[in-house]
């Protein structure tokens, strides 16, 4: 009878202090997390390294494993190694100014560049105008003025003594000029005029025709002189420029010679200057433009001070090899930048110099990493990143635009090529959402970080922990921890592991633990941290999160909530589940029932008749159906309709892990047999009685254990649990030391006939050569109740009988 | 009679441009000879006139080059706004250098009316490029001229 319960040191697999060589944490050589995740970094390490185009990374696991410490810690030491990439900036584009130029310069120069054009600029301010104001120019523009007005005055100079000559006058009206009769060189008087003989007056009016039709044609040639005379002085004015700003110019050019791109922008510069170069005269000194030019002075929109300004987009000043960038906030601008806007006489209005950089710019030449959850939650980030990686540059795009209407005056800057590695990291189940929906993923993240989340204790892994805690200790400055308290640490990570011969990986549980137990060793005055303190420490944790657990435990205490903790019931079973809150999970005892009566072969459950199981709960009940099919009425019709419920539960049931309790139940009520209510359940089974592991043994077992305390243990009360559950053992010492007085206990089994003896103390009984179960077994009695309901079944089934 | 003791500076204005430079010149002259006043004498000359008086009268109007026919009035409308205009400038000048100013119209010969003036002041101040000086009318005054004349050049503009 293989149905003893398992020893106390089963129950739990303790770290031996003694195979952990030292006396406290300070001994050891601290371990930087992350904690044993040699895989993921070798992964990383590839995925960092790996050059080729769509070898971006996707780190992906659970919370608090250290996701972002070992991508942090690899991608410093590979990002040490890489070159240090080039400056950005942003110049004005003179050819096309809503396209602004980018300029790619050795890191650290961008800001050389933009003192020397803002130089340049000051300079030329004191020089153009100086220039001007020169004697030598006025002069030379006082003769320009000179000969037009000399060649106008000449030209009607000439026609008035022509006209003279054949008398007529010319006169200079307040708007024009004018023609009239002359006597004794003054324009007749009209009295005058009147008195003459009508032959004269024809005579006079053939003459001021012609003189008149000749100061017409005079006059229509002025638009044209002016024309000559503005080109003239426009020319000789860009000489002038030429030759203070040509120099200028030179200097700069010279200096910046190694670079070609920024040659020929300095010439495009030289160019401009020499074009506009009105805008660097304080336009007050009666030019002709005077009020004209005051006025876009005024506006100032597009002056030589802006137009001339180096936008120095990304500096790499006092960087040491490639960049690291953690975005935190991967919105769509602060990806790929923005274009901001000043106020401008009411409006809006940009220009390049208000181009601001994105993490892409920064990140540039280096890695980026982003978090993937944050990305995905803002709009147009993600398919901006995947364009940006697509395409191999970063444009900067105003939302407005990407929506499909672009503002007015908006900017296009050249996109600037991108050459960098995206770190994403996330978990696991939005990697596989990604990888199902998103065609472009899988193409673009190649390199998966899969990251642990449990580990084995054996091969140093302990040892491994205890310098992980003494890194934690060495980094926080804490109390150190006595090997004792190490010891607890490694069991209570084999607890979070749910596995015995595991701890996890989770350092953030970890830390918090250590954290928490350098709290509790202060409140007691303790210098080294102790087991003790450990103890304390997850005890308060629990307490400041188990108000459920205590609820539910107390209505099942007081009777509220119906479980039997003694004596025996036919057709009821003790079921545990697990209840999760938020990161915390306590088990509960559920009294589940079965009842049968005559029928067609269903198992009815009646939490998925009310759409309160789920799937997997009615595989598990589905299951049973085939059990008792396939073993008690391979040949004959199974006459039996058995109902199953969770009693009291008014919430979903979902999983199998109570499979094996409800057939405990069914068989109960078939055999007639009562079942030890002292005792619970927990297991799902399959079709053949083998009894399978279920997920949250130790919490099952430590709930019912508890409420079983509360109402008194009498040494008869335990739990079975499938025996491949074993090695997940990681009871609370409490449990165990119960367990070691013999008044708590805890049976492994593996198949239903192991269970349902422990649960009746009646043998489960072995199918005999003739098809037969031995007298008295339980399937004896089970398959006797079921031939009843048969042979009942045929009654009610032959012709002429009732229903 | 010397520039340091002129008393008063007369400047000949009409429509056209530099006779306003003349104005600020003048202005300026007047303060730093500290003048009691500058005068601004407006000259219609009377050739315009009689030009609106006669049936045959036709004028050119620049920049544009059109041609149309004018009347009396039209011309004299225009004459009383190239005044009015120079008016103001004068005024403005004159309150940038703080001196008194006073301003007139006269009618008459352009000769005359200018001669004339040279006799009521110390110093005239004229507009080279005037449209009032055509021909060898410039000479001739400065020939008869009974105060000193100052014939004020576009080239001294200031910044």
């Amino acid at each position: 009878m293989p149905n003893i319960p398992l020893p106390p040191d089963r129950l739990r697999h303790r770290c031996d202090p003694s195979g952990l060589p030292f006396e406290t944490t300070a001994d050891l050589e601290p371990l930087d997390g992350p904690f044993e995740q040699a895989r993921a970094a070798e992964a990383l390490a590839f995925g960092a390294s790996m050059r080729s185009e769509g070898y971006h990374v996707y780190a992906l696991g659970p919370p608090g494993v250290g996701k972002h410490r070992l991508v942090s810690q690899v991608l410093t030491a590979q990002a040490a190694r890489a070159p240090v990439p080039s400056d950005w900036c942003y110049v004005h584009s003179f050819e096309e100014p809503q396209r602004p130029r980018h300029l790619e310069l050795p890191a650290g120069t961008g800001v050389r560049l933009r003192q020397d054009m803002s130089a340049l600029v000051e300079e030329l301010q004191a020089a153009v105008p100086a220039a001007f104001e020169s004697e030598e120019y006025r002069n030379r523009l006082q003769a320009l003025h000179k000969r037009l007005e000399q060649e106008r005055e000449g030209a009607l100079e000439q026609l008035s003594k022509k006209a003279q000559a054949r008398g007529v006058a010319l006169v200079r009206t307040p708007l024009g000029l004018a023609v009239a009769p002359m006597k004794d060189g003054e324009v007749i008087e009209p009295d005058a005029f009147h008195k003459l003989p009508e032959e004269e007056r024809q005579r006079i009016a053939v003459e001021l025709q012609a003189i008149q039709e000749a100061l017409g044609d005079l006059v229509r040639t002025f638009p044209a002189q002016d024309r000559r005379h503005r080109e003239e002085v426009k020319a000789m004015n860009r000489e002038v420029a030429l030759g203070v700003a040509g120099h200028l110019v030179d200097e700069l050019r010279g200096r910046w010679a190694h670079l070609p791109q920024v040659v020929a922008y300095l010439d495009t510069v030289g160019r401009d200057v020499v074009e506009n170069v009105h805008e660097f005269l304080d336009g007050s000194g009666g030019n002709e433009e005077g009020v004209g030019q005051q006025i876009r002075k005024a506006l100032g929109e597009d002056s030589a001070v802006r137009r001339y300004a180096v936008n120095v987009l990304v500096d790499r000043t006092g960087l040491a090899g490639a960049p690291v960038v953690y975005e935190d906030l991967p919105s769509h601008a602060g990806l790929v930048g923005r274009i901001e806007h000043r106020a401008h006489f009411g409006s809006l209005v940009t220009d390049f110099t208000l181009l601001r950089a994105g993490a892409l710019h920064r990140a540039n030449g280096g890695y980026l990493v982003l978090d993937v959850r944050r990305i995905l939650a803002q709009p147009f980030a993600w398919d901006d990143l995947k364009r940006a990686l697509r395409s191999g540059q970063i444009r900067i795009d105003p939302p407005e635009r990407l929506m499909g209407f672009g503002g007015a005056g908006s900017l296009e800057p050249d996109p600037i090529p991108l050459d960098l590695k995206v770190i994403l990291v996330g978990d696991r189940l939005l990697h596989l959402l990604l990888t199902e929906l998103d065609p472009e993923f899988a193409g673009l993240f190649k390199v998966a970080v899969d990251f642990e989340d449990q580990a084995p204790r054996a091969d140093g892994g302990e040892m491994r922990l205890a310098r992980l805690v003494a890194g934690i200790v060495r980094d926080e400055k804490l109390r150190s921890f006595e090997r004792d308290a190490v010891a607890r640490v490694v069991e209570h990570a084999a607890r979070l592991a749910d596995d015995g011969g595991k701890v996890t990986t989770r350092v953030r549980d970890i830390a918090d633990l250590v954290r928490e137990t350098d709290h509790a060793a202060a409140a007691a005055g303790h210098p080294v941290a102790r087991a003790a303190d450990v103890q304390a420490a997850l005890d308060a944790a629990d307490r400041r999160r188990d108000r459920i657990r205590r609820r539910t435990h107390q209505a099942i205490v007081e009777g509220t909530l119906l479980v039997d903790t003694a004596g025996a019931q036919v057709g009821q079973v003790n079921g545990l589940s697990v209840v999760q809150l938020g990161g915390w999970s306590f088990g509960r005892p559920s009294r589940i029932t079965a009842r049968v009566r005559l029928g067609r072969g269903e198992v009815v459950d009646i939490e998925r008749e009310v759409e309160l199981g789920g799937p997997i709960h009615s595989k598990g009940v589905l299951i049973l159906a085939g059990f008792f099919g396939g073993r008690f009425a391979p040949d004959r019709p199974l006459s039996l309709r058995a109902s199953l419920v969770f009693e009291q539960s008014y919430g979903g049931v979902e999983g199998d892990s109570a499979s094996s309790a409800e057939l405990y139940a069914l068989l109960s009520a078939l055999a007639e047999l009562p079942v030890r209510q002292g005792i619970a359940v927990t297991g799902s089974v399959n079709q053949h009685g083998r009894v399978q592991a279920i997920g949250g043994v130790n919490e099952k077992v430590e709930g019912f254990y508890d409420v079983c305390r509360e109402r008194g243990l009498d040494g008869s009360q335990g739990v079975v649990i499938p025996a491949g559950n074993q090695r997940h053992l990681m009871l609370r010492p409490d449990v165990v030391e119960a367990t070691a007085a013999g008044r708590f206990h805890v049976w492994t089994v593996d198949t239903v006939d192991e269970g349902i003896e422990i649960l009746t103390g009646v043998p489960a009984g072995q199918l005999l050569a003739d098809g037969s179960w031995p007298e008295g077994s339980v399937n004896a009695r089970v398959d006797a109740r079921l031939r009843a309901l048969a042979e009942a079944s045929k009654t009610y089934s032959m012709p002429g009988a009732g229903p | 009679m010397t520039l340091r003791t002129a008393r008063r500076v007369v400047v000949a204005l009409d429509a056209s441009a530099p006779s306003r430079e003349a104005a600020r010149t003048a202005a300026e002259l007047a303060r730093r000879l500290g003048a009691v006043e500058v005068t601004g004498v407006f000259v219609e000359d009377v050739n315009v006139v009689r030009l609106g008086s006669l049936p045959t009268a036709r004028e050119i109007r620049l920049p544009e080059g059109t041609e149309r026919a004018i009347d009396l009035e039209t011309l004299e409308t225009e004459l009383r706004a190239a005044a009015s205009r120079a008016r103001q400038a004068l005024a403005h000048e004159a309150s940038v250098e703080r001196v008194a100013w006073s301003f007139e119209v006269r009618r008459g010969p352009v000769m005359n009316v200018v001669l004339a003036a040279t006799g009521e002041t110390d110093l005239l101040v004229l507009a080279e490029g005037s449209a009032l000086f055509t021909g060898d009318l410039l000479e001739r005054l400065l020939g008869a001229a009974r105060s000193l004349v100052l014939v004020a050049g576009t080239r001294g503009r200031r910044r």
